[in-house]
């Protein structure tokens, strides 16, 4: 949208340095009725000017040689280091089916270390579980007379003498 | 020369990404219509002649390793100057942390040279005299006294023509927060450049 007096474009455009000499002209004119916008669209310009006639920065003549010669250095770098690698993954190719076969056998290794602490663990816990619970042995299960026995709900008199004999 | 449309550079960039002799060639055209604009911005922020160049170099072969990651979505300048703001700001924290060098010490690589040359306004160097006026001096003096965003916002302006959003785009900052960056420094140096705004010449008042 072209800058006018009518919106508040005009400041953004002339603070961006992007206005041509016939659009100053036409902003001077809308503006002139407008002394304070006036006054502020020429020290706007004004300072346009003082930084566009900054001199330049001496760019040294050789700087795009400079960079190339760089780019070269480091992709000759690169270069050397991906040979170093190469070489290196070359050389210890003969090794590479001992380094494989002792890995594979030290993860099986502790494969197998694993599955026995494992098992050894559960015939430990089976043990402590024997100890502690005391199942009668398979005899006791032919003796019908003390199942029967275990059957017979106990007689009301006993508990008489069950208390003289608690007495002292 | 007459200005190439605004998609030459992203051209460019896509012959350096495929690399070889023809990303050799249009990394020479970058640099070529670049050069200007990033030492401009570079030595307006660290006026240091020679560190300036070495800077510049850096700045275009960051370009070059970087290439892969350029996308043409955005225009090239603000990709470009966010590479050159970048590393000038790690000059610049460099130089904080290590404030020891001696400003007598000479340049490793050019002993005629010292290690560091600062812009001084009140003392024109001998072959510059003929070149740089003093209200030159006041302006470059007034833009170096601004806060870093303030300074980049303008310099960006001038030197590599960003639109409102490039330039936040490259300060990392809201379309609104930039208006505000340049608004606050443009009043700063007008306040600063008064005495010339009007008349024309220097006056001290």
């Amino acid at each position: 949208m072209e800058p006018t007096s009518e919106n508040s474009d005009w400041l953004d455009q002339v603070q961006t340095g992007w206005v041509s000499s016939e659009v100053a002209s036409r902003l001077r004119r809308e503006l002139c009725q407008r002394p304070r916008e006036l006054s502020r669209l020429e020290d706007e310009l004004a300072l346009n000017g003082l930084l566009e006639q900054l001199p330049d920065a001496v760019v040294p003549s050789n700087l795009a040689s400079r960079v190339l010669d760089e780019i070269r250095r480091h992709e000759a770098n690169a270069e050397r280091s991906a040979r170093g690698t190469q070489r290196w993954f070359n050389v210890t190719r003969i090794f590479h089916p001992a380094i494989i076969t002792m890995l594979v056998a030290f993860a099986l290794g502790g494969w197998w270390q694993f599955r026995m602490r494992d098992r050894q663990n559960l015939a430990d816990s089976v043990t402590v579980v024997s100890r502690t619970v005391a199942v009668p042995g398979v005899e006791y299960l032919q003796d019908f007379d003390a199942i029967q026995l275990l059957r017979t709900p106990s007689q009301p008199g006993d508990l008489e003498l069950i208390a003289a004999l608690a007495t002292p | 020369m007459p200005e190439p449309p605004p998609d030459a550079d992203a051209a460019l960039m896509l012959r350096i990404k495929c690399g070889g002799g023809d990303g050799a060639d249009a990394m020479r055209d970058l640099v070529e219509r670049w050069q200007q604009p990033v030492m401009n911005f570079i030595y307006r922020t660290l006026p240091d002649a020679i560190e300036a160049e070495d800077l510049a170099q850096a700045v275009f072969v960051q370009l070059w390793k970087t290439a892969e990651r350029y996308r043409p979505s955005a225009r090239f300048s603000t990709y470009l100057f966010t590479i050159a703001r970048n590393l000038t700001l790690n000059e610049v924290r460099r130089r904080a942390r290590h404030p020891a060098d001696s400003i007598d010490a000479s340049h490793p690589e050019d002993e005629d040279h010292p290690l560091r040359q600062f812009a001084d306004p009140g003392a024109l160097a001998a072959d510059k005299v003929a070149t740089r006026t003093e209200l030159h001096a006041k302006v470059e003096a007034a833009l170096a006294g601004l806060p870093e965003k303030q300074r980049t916002a303008l310099l960006l302006c001038r030197e590599g023509e960003l639109s409102y959003e490039e330039i936040a785009s490259v300060l990392d900052t809201s379309l609104q927060a930039t208006k505000s960056i340049i608004h606050r420094a443009r009043e700063v140096l007008r306040a600063r450049l008064k005495p010339y705004l009007r008349s024309g010449e220097w006056n001290d008042e």
